[in-house]
Formats: C-alpha cells, sequence, structure tokens
C-alpha cells in the first residue's frame, strides 16, 4: 500500500489521458472554431486589403483568442467537481492531490500552449499559402520563439493560475466567477493604495516635491518579480489545499 | 476495516445530522445500512468513502483516516452511487481509462459481470438506460476487487430479473477479505443476502445485529388474535398480524421490513432481547 500512495508520473499521465478521453469534444470544437474563425478574418483582410498580411494585428489577435480560449479552458479543467453527481468519481479516483491537480496544471498551461502556439503557427502558414497563391506574395510566419511571443506565453502561464484556482474553487460559471473575483480584488488593492497613498503622504507634498522624489521599496523590478516568480506558484498551492478540502 | 467514533456532522442550517455515531465494519461480511428518507445513511456513506469530512470524531478506513483520500484506501474502495453521471464514451474506453487506477482489477471478471446483467461491451454509457448504467456500474465496481464495496440503493431502477441477478452477483462476489455495506430503504430487494442489519436513525446506529443472532432471538410470521405468542412487535396486515415473537426453537426467514418497522417503532424493547 505504501507503494501506491507514493507520487507516480504515471498515474499523472494517465488522468491526462482520462481527462482528454471524457472531454476530447469540446476541446475539438473549440480549437476548430478558434483556428476557423483566424483563417476566416485573416484571409478577409488579405482579400480586402488585396495581399497585405497584418502580422502584428495577427499576432495580437491570435495572442487575445489565445488567453480568453486558455482562462475559459482552465475554469472548466475540473469540470467533474461541478457536478455533484460527477464529482465523486473525480474526488475517489485513486490518485494523489498533487497528481491530480498536476494534470490538470499540464493540459491547462504547457499542453494548451503547445496546441496554441502550433495553431497559430500553421494558420499563418496556411494564410502565406493563400496569399502565394493568390497573390503571388509573402509573409513571414508566426515566429513561436520570438521575444513577445514568449513573453505573452509566460504570462499566460503565471495568470491562468488564478483561473485554475477558481475552477477548483466555484462550484459553477467559474470562469465568470473568476473574472468578477479578480475585478473584486484588483478594485480593493486599488482603493486601498489610493486611500494609503493620501494617508502617509500629503497630496500638498505630492504637489511641491513631485511623486517622483519618493523612493518607494516596492518598485516595478520587484513588482515584476512578484508576477513572474511569486503568483503562479502561489496560486497552485492554494488551488493543492483547496483541492485537498473539497468535499461533495 | 472502517472504524466510526463519535462522528458528529451535520449540514448548514439544518443542525446535526450525526451527534457521536460509532460504528465498525468488519471484512467477510455484506452490512444493510437500513433508515427512513434523510435519516443519513447516504451521508454515513459519504463519510466512509471520504467524500464528507467529519466536524467531530474520527472515520477510519484500513486504519486510516478517509478524508486523506490516499490512493492506496482509494484503490481498495468502489463507491455505487444512488445518483450518477457517466460520461459520454463507450463501456470500453471508460474501463480503459479508470481501471488503471485500480490495481486488482479484473478484465475477465467485467466481461463476466456484463454478460450476466446482459449488458453488450460496445454500447455508449449516455445511450444507456438508468438501470443498465446501474448494472454496468455494479459490473465494474465488483471487477476492481476493492475490498469495501459501498452501494448506495443499489436496485432502484433495477427491473425485477436485475435484483435477483443483483442478489445472486453480490452473493457470489463476497468473500472473507472484502466487506459490502448496502444501504437501501428497499428491505425486501437483498432478500437474504446480508449478513448484518444496521439501523440508523435521529443521528445514531439504534440496531446492529447479524442476522443469524436475529434468527436466534426472533421468529417472524403470521398470527391470530387468540394465538399464545411472546410477541415483541406487531403490526396489522390483512387477515390478521405481522409479529416478531421470541423465538422458542422456530425456525422462520427475517422479514427484514418488519424488523425495521419493530426498531423504529420499539427500539428499546428490540434491542433489550439481545441483551438478556
Amino acid at each position: 500500500m505504501e507503494n501506491i500512495n507514493r507520487f507516480s508520473i504515471s498515474r499523472v499521465f494517465s488522468i491526462i489521458y482520462r481527462q482528454f478521453l471524457m472531454s476530447r469534444k469540446p476541446w475539438v470544437i473549440g480549437i476548430a472554431a478558434a483556428g476557423g474563425f483566424l483563417i476566416g478574418v485573416f484571409a478577409l483582410q488579405i482579400i480586402a486589403s488585396e495581399g497585405n498580411f497584418n502580422m502584428n494585428a495577427y499576432t495580437a489577435v491570435g495572442f487575445v483568442i489565445l488567453f480568453l480560449g486558455g482562462y475559459i479552458f482552465t475554469s472548466n479543467i475540473f469540470y467533474e467537481l461541478q457536478s455533484p453527481v460527477k464529482g465523486h468519481f473525480y474526488l475517489l479516483l485513486p490518485a494523489r492531490i498533487e497528481e491530480k491537480l498536476i494534470a490538470s496544471w499540464l493540459m491547462s498551461s504547457v499542453f494548451y500552449l503547445i496546441i496554441s502556439i502550433v495553431m497559430l503557427f500553421l494558420i499563418s502558414f496556411i494564410l502565406s499559402g493563400v496569399l502565394a497563391l493568390f497573390f503571388d506574395g509573402r509573409i513571414q510566419l508566426f515566429q513561436p520563439f520570438s521575444d513577445t511571443a514568449l513573453k505573452i506565453a509566460g504570462a499566460y502561464l503565471v495568470t491562468q493560475t488564478i483561473f485554475l484556482l477558481g475552477s477548483v474553487y466555484f462550484r459553477k460559471f467559474n470562469f465568470l466567477k473568476t473574472l468578477l473575483a479578480i475585478f473584486v480584488v484588483y478594485m480593493i488593492i486599488f482603493i486601498w493604495t489610493i486611500i494609503m497613498v493620501f494617508t502617509i503622504i500629503r497630496p500638498q507634498d505630492l504637489m511641491v516635491t513631485g511623486i517622483e522624489n519618493f523612493n518607494f521599496q516596492i518598485g516595478p523590478e520587484n513588482l515584476t518579480a512578484i508576477f513572474n516568480y511569486i503568483m503562479g506558484p502561489f496560486f497552485l498551492i492554494v488551488s493543492y489545499l483547496r483541492l485537498k478540502e473539497r468535499q461533495v | 476495516m472502517v472504524k466510526i467514533e463519535d462522528l458528529t456532522f451535520g449540514y448548514k442550517r439544518k443542525g446535526l445530522l450525526f451527534d457521536n455515531l460509532s460504528m465498525n465494519l468488519f471484512p467477510g461480511k455484506i452490512y444493510g445500512l437500513f433508515g427512513k428518507n434523510g435519516a443519513g445513511k447516504t451521508t454515513l456513506l459519504k463519510h466512509i468513502a471520504g467524500l464528507l469530512f467529519p466536524k467531530k470524531g474520527e472515520c477510519k478506513v484500513f486504519e486510516q483516516h478517509s478524508s486523506d483520500r490516499k490512493p492506496g484506501v482509494l484503490a481498495d474502495i468502489f463507491v455505487i452511487p444512488e445518483e450518477f453521471e457517466l460520461p459520454g464514451i463507450s463501456i470500453e474506453a471508460f474501463v480503459v481509462i479508470n481501471s488503471p487506477f485500480f490495481p486488482k482489477f479484473d478484465n475477465i471478471q467485467m466481461e463476466k459481470y456484463l454478460e450476466e446483467f446482459q449488458i453488450s461491451n460496445g454500447q455508449k454509457l449516455t445511450t444507456m438506460s438508468y438501470g443498465q448504467k446501474k448494472k454496468f456500474l455494479i459490473a465494474f465496481g465488483l471487477s476492481t476487487n476493492a475490498q469495501l464495496l459501498l452501494m448506495d440503493e443499489p436496485t432502484n431502477g433495477l427491473d425485477i430479473p436485475s435484483k435477483s441477478q443483483f442478489r445472486k452477483i453480490i452473493a457470489s462476489s463476497a468473500n472473507d477479505e472484502r466487506c459490502i455495506l448496502v444501504s437501501t430503504h428497499q428491505v425486501r430487494d437483498l432478500g437474504n443476502i446480508i449478513d448484518q442489519v444496521t439501523i440508523i436513525d435521529e443521528g445514531k446506529i439504534i440496531f446492529d445485529q447479524s442476522i443469524e443472532e436475529i434468527s436466534k432471538e426472533f421468529a417472524f410470521g403470521k398470527i391470530k388474535d387468540g394465538e399464545e405468542h411472546e410477541v415483541i412487535y406487531s403490526e396489522e396486515i390483512l387477515g390478521g398480524k405481522a409479529a416478531i415473537c421470541k423465538n422458542k426453537g422456530m425456525d422462520s426467514e427475517v422479514d427484514l421490513e418488519l424488523l425495521f418497522n419493530g426498531v423504529i417503532n420499539n427500539r428499546e424493547k428490540i434491542n433489550n432481547e439481545f441483551k438478556k
């Protein structure tokens, strides 16, 4: 029994396979819809502009769809837990909580990102073909390893953990409730910051000396570090604790 | 196998459902867990499985807290819930994706049970009727070879031939290492497959005796006015009274429904008979 209680990577992949087989239909439909939308919009753009392709716009729209799709996908990654008549199967599946969480995180972050980026590349390849065939032009293909793409991918990896927590935490309408929770927390922090600024620093001082003369302890670099290295693990740990305490 | 001590639990705004409830389940037995609607049968099963956590007290399965939900414990528990929803995949796919989590899962047994329940292997789970789904789940649960099987109203939705198939399969799957807990209010469906009768009411186990002990103490039958018996409990039926009498060497089958009514209506008198 001790052996079976140890962390098992093969069980993680069994969970991924199980989840994939049980919910592949909506995933395939989602990928097809996003891909079809991108091809349709940018094929029209190429035709309307008589052979011009705006790669910046393509990258921007592509990543907006990637983020939005990823957040919705992540919000439903624990979809079995959202239903009391399915939840017990998932909770009683003989696997460690860490294995269940890692499987869901891998699927909604790394695997999702790989599939999305490959899709963005393939669509740019298809559009390039359209351009070459009908307008005798060429476009630069989508660069998955460019600085911008890597930074955006990194931002997705961090921010999607908030939706992972939302998926474990809420029982219904996980995506919308997570968005609402983010908005509420943001507003609280915003109001608190305003109050703190006007309590510690008097407005008249700000006018006389200028805000640039104040030595803030948390500078932009520290904020980036918090965002990059602390936020993701923090939400993963909270998700783990929530999953551990989850009852039907 | 299962040890529950001083379990206290209640749902929000509903007060306490269990108040210091204690019970033990041992391997090699089939338990019938009976109780009125809302008595807490399903909730008790959920505590044993680790789907709900006690507010106070403890619930241990294989000497581990069930709330820890360790894979080693979960691999030896299978729950057949009353209400469930199966995914839109075929039987084969369900077995392929779920059986790796149960190290003792036996595919040959699974095929045998499906054949006995007359379910064809290629069917898609969502196209099956509720009764067929339930039979499939029972077959899967038995094939995991889990030591602890928890069944919540397993005969609900089964047709008459399936109910007798169910009894046959459960009786044949019982062994010295396995403990089966069947929660139901349809006491007649269990027939004579159970070894132990456990009745829950008002947050406590109010009766917990083996069929052997019950048969030794009580005789069940129909009596007419004027007949002389030492009646423990009786109720009016057509053409006389159904009664639980003191057993004076008579051989009779345990009438679970009558026993249940007797315990619910006069628990002290019935329980006192076992203390003598």
